[in-house]
């Protein structure tokens, strides 16, 4: 019996707020960072304004697409290059910063590819890419269904948004 | 140094994090960002590459392009060859293995895991 987009929506949708996105991100921060992470409340109301922010985006194409946004202050970025690569961080250029979001984004969404393809539904992803710099605004139509969550980890404050598009 | 490992990632930090798992493991690690990359370093570096670490997701040539060629290479293709990638699903692990590559591993990683499943493509030794 084939299921329409809403019935997907909805499924994808129970099992990312049944702990399985929570329990990804904690793993991934985690391990690539070696910082105890919690999860904290989330407004889900709240823009996805960015200041001195570091933003990594991926496509997944699938029976619903999404777009999953990873964001974190680009100082935390430059300090988790610094603790896995021990190169201060005056000596870091911004793809390293950049390189760094892009594959926490990565782990990520290969997780929840395989997620999806234990539920039956086949994902496609695209190659990860960045946005940083002073202010900038990710804007989108506010009928979107969307997922946000925030993580910190000390000092670390990480957000996650997923856009069903 | 006992040898020669070559990472193919287009993931500076993760060829940094596997570099430092290379090393304690006594082996010098070469690096490429990408498929054409690594063939370049194979092409100089094969008598002395031990072990290939191979991601599957990168832009131009991917894991699977180069794997493809690698075991097409009678210069190449008794070189082991671990994947080390995103790629979680049950498909995917059994069309690499297929295609004939020696470890699968996932990210992320631990380092202590990442230094096993080398030495266990190295057939144990030292």
């Amino acid at each position: 019996m084939s299921m329409s987009a809403d019935q997907i929506y909805s499924e994808i949708e129970k099992k990312f707020k049944a702990g399985f996105l929570s329990k990804t991100v904690i793993d991934v921060i985690q391990n690539i960072a070696s910082r105890d992470v919690i999860e904290v409340r989330s407004d889900e109301s709240e823009k996805q304004v960015c200041q001195s922010y570091v933003s990594s985006l991926m496509f997944m194409t699938g029976p619903v697409n999404m777009v999953l946004i990873i964001s974190m202050p680009m100082e935390e970025a430059y300090n988790i290059v610094f603790y896995l690569s021990g190169v201060e961080v005056s000596q870091l250029k911004e793809e390293n910063m950049a390189d760094v979001v892009n594959e926490i984004n990565n782990m990520v969404s290969g997780r929840i590819k395989a997620l999806m393809n234990q539920m039956g539904f086949i994902y496609a992803t695209s190659h990860a890419f960045t946005i940083y710099g002073e202010e900038y605004n990710i804007f989108h139509r506010s009928k979107l269904k969307s997922i946000i969550k925030k993580f910190k980890a000390g000092t670390l404050e990480l957000n996650l948004r997923i856009l069903f598009i | 140094m006992k040898g020669k490992i070559l990472s193919v990632d287009d993931s500076a930090i993760v060829r940094i994090m596997i570099k430092k798992g290379v090393e304690t493991l006594g082996y010098e690690c070469l690096e490429a960002s990408d498929g054409e990359e690594a063939l370049s370093v194979l092409a100089r570096e094969f008598k002395e590459v031990s072990l290939i670490l191979l991601d599957w997701n990168m832009p131009g040539m991917n894991g699977m392009e180069f794997l493809n060629i690698v075991k097409a290479d009678a210069r190449y293709k008794g070189i082991p060859v671990m994947m080390v990638t995103t790629e979680s699903e049950k498909a995917s692990i059994v069309k690499a293995i297929q295609s004939g590559v020696a470890n699968y591993m996932l990210k992320p990683f631990e380092e202590e895991d990442l230094k096993k499943k080398i030495m266990a493509c190295l057939g144990g030794r030292k």
